[in-house]
């Protein structure tokens, strides 16, 4: 099920008796910016319009899925990725949300704490020296980083 | 650009994502983070132990466990059994592979003098198929699919491996499958000289003298011969002749070596079955393990046991190695006491939970969450234990 915060509009409107033709329904989204909105209703219209044509073949399914999925991540910024995970979560698209925060992870599997903490926003709150001492205990995990 | 704080459930979504290495160094962004993370004690439930213990979509759990015992070395009975690997239940049938051995001769080759014991030992399994091999002698090497044919007891002899008059000695045969070429393989590991063989043991060379070499061939099943490999030979002078010492694990096979110069230098080499190359990781210092070890695979990371004593009474230590060629990224990971009466672990199950040989010589299912061991039924099982994961395939052999 995708977009299930919508579907649920739709269920409570149909509970409160508003008989309005579905087409013309506005349903406010105030937590989604209109450009991941946008990515994420073209994701699942090529997910549905995918599984349509691979009726029966999950395989397939999955293998075309990948390829779109592949090209879509060569469209879409990084730091947008992040926009798009808390859209996704805020539509409770679960398909989607794991696309992204897969994609995420690939991102910064192998990058620097500098880098990570720019793209998440975050900032040391370790005591002077807690962190020299991580480093150097564990310096071998920071071998092989990529450049920033 | 604006930030976007993501809520700390979605964090975790994608930190879950990611393999032990990264998780360690991302413990350095802040405090937070080093919480959320943990440390890997195998026991707390964290993201840190969970990139660990828990399965993998690439490692895909196989549908069966094969277990194997001995009523006691060099006997003439072994007995084979499935378990359900989701259940640890019996699948109730038995395989005994008793002498004589008959094994089916697609081609004819000498066998050895018939031996009064079968010590054949598993070598690994790999998509439904069995490579055995005698560990204690120059032996041939057997492939079996006990699924197979209609007498499950037909095992194919591999052609020898022949270099001119010299006898090969050697102890070093792996197996696995070569994901590039979609082939099984089979390597040999050889020395090869006739010196050595005329002395019955391997020596140190004297000034000038020409090299003991290894030599390293491998058989593809598809082609059905063997061919020489070029290879490094620092990787693998020092080779241990023990089955116990060695994994298979993901198209790779291992193998614990020592420095013939350096007994201090200790490693691992790896041999990649589609590359055909070897790598090695040294292992941690000496002074910080014991000298008997063994090698068991857990999640797609390789890992050691040491055991502390040459006794029944000891305890043992499992080991991980979460980066290959990183000598420091080899981490503790679960300490053993000998009070619980475990002797060997053989399998790592679902979840970190071990399934062990006890002093009793019982399959038994140790839980180090609970530290609490349970028995697996299994009729008929006696003495010593050995235990693979079977993957049922539409490959034959």
């Amino acid at each position: 099920m995708k977009f299930c915060a919508v579907k649920q509009y739709f269920d409570d409107e149909n509970n409160n008796n508003i008989t309005s033709g579905a087409s013309t329904t506005m349903i406010p989204l105030p937590n989604v910016e209109s450009h991941p909105l946008a990515i994420l209703i073209t994701y699942c219209k090529k997910h549905l319009k995918i599984k349509a044509n691979n009726a029966d073949n999950k395989k397939e399914t999955e293998k075309e899925m990948e390829q779109y999925e592949q090209e879509l991540l060569k469209k879409v910024m990084p730091q947008e990725l992040t926009e798009l995970i808390l859209a996704a979560n805020y539509l409770n698209f679960k398909e989607a949300l794991d696309f992204f925060c897969r994609a995420v992870a690939s991102a910064i599997q192998n990058k620097s704490i500098e880098f990570v903490r720019k793209f998440f926003g975050l900032e040391s709150d370790f005591e002077l020296g807690e962190e020299e001492k991580l480093r150097e205990e564990f310096a071998w995990s920071f071998e092989g980083v990529d450049e920033d | 650009m604006s930030t976007f704080y993501l809520p700390e459930e979605l964090v975790v979504n994608i930190l879950s994502r990611l393999l032990p290495k990264t998780l360690i160094r991302f413990r350095c962004i802040s405090k937070t983070w080093l919480a959320l993370i943990g440390t890997l004690d195998f026991v707390s439930e964290n993201i840190l132990n969970h990139s660990i213990l828990a399965t993998k979509s690439q490692n895909p759990n196989p549908q069966l466990l094969l277990v194997k015992s001995t009523i006691q070395p060099r006997c003439d009975k072994h007995t084979y059994s499935f378990l359900s690997y989701d259940t640890l239940l019996d699948c109730g049938f038995r395989i005994p592979l008793n002498l004589p051995l008959r094994p089916v001769l697609r081609h004819h080759w000498n066998l050895p003098y018939p031996t009064p014991y079968l010590n054949l030992s598993i070598v690994a399994s790999c998509d439904g198929l069995l490579c055995l091999y005698d560990y204690t002698r120059h032996s041939n090497i057997y492939l079996w699919n006990p699924f197979n044919a209609a007498t499950p007891t037909e095992l194919e002899v591999l052609p020898p491996m022949t270099r001119g008059h010299y006898m090969l000695n050697d102890k070093f045969v792996g197996f696995g499958f070569d994901s590039r070429s979609n082939d099984f393989k089979i390597v040999r590991i050889y020395s090869d000289c006739v010196a050595e063989c005329m002395a019955g043991h391997t020596r140190k060379l004297y000034p000038g003298e020409v090299g003991i070499g290894k030599g390293v061939g491998v058989y593809s099943l598809s082609t059905g011969s063997w061919r020489q490999v070029e290879h490094d030979p620092k990787m693998i002078s020092g080779i241990l002749p023990y089955r116990h010492m060695t994994a298979y694990m993901n198209g790779l096979f291992f193998w614990l070596t020592v420095d013939e110069d350096d007994y201090n230098d200790n490693r691992i080499v790896a041999f990649d079955f589609s590359t055909e190359v070897f790598n090695m990781t040294p292992l941690p210092d000496k002074s910080v393990i014991g000298l008997w070890r063994s090698l068991l695979v857990l999640n797609g990371f390789i890992a050691m046991v040491i055991y502390s004593r040459v006794s029944d009474n000891s305890g043992f230590d499992i080991w991980v190695l979460l980066e290959f060629g990183v000598k420091e990224s080899w981490t503790r990971l679960i300490t053993i006491d000998p009070s619980l009466d475990l002797k060997r672990p053989l399998l790592f199950w679902k979840s970190g939970q071990i399934l062990m040989e006890n002093k009793k010589g019982q399959l038994v299912l140790y839980d180090p969450f609970t530290q609490a061991t349970k028995n697996v039924q299994l009729d008929g099982h006696k003495g010593s234990v050995r235990v693979v994961p079977y993957t049922l395939s539409l490959v034959n052999a």
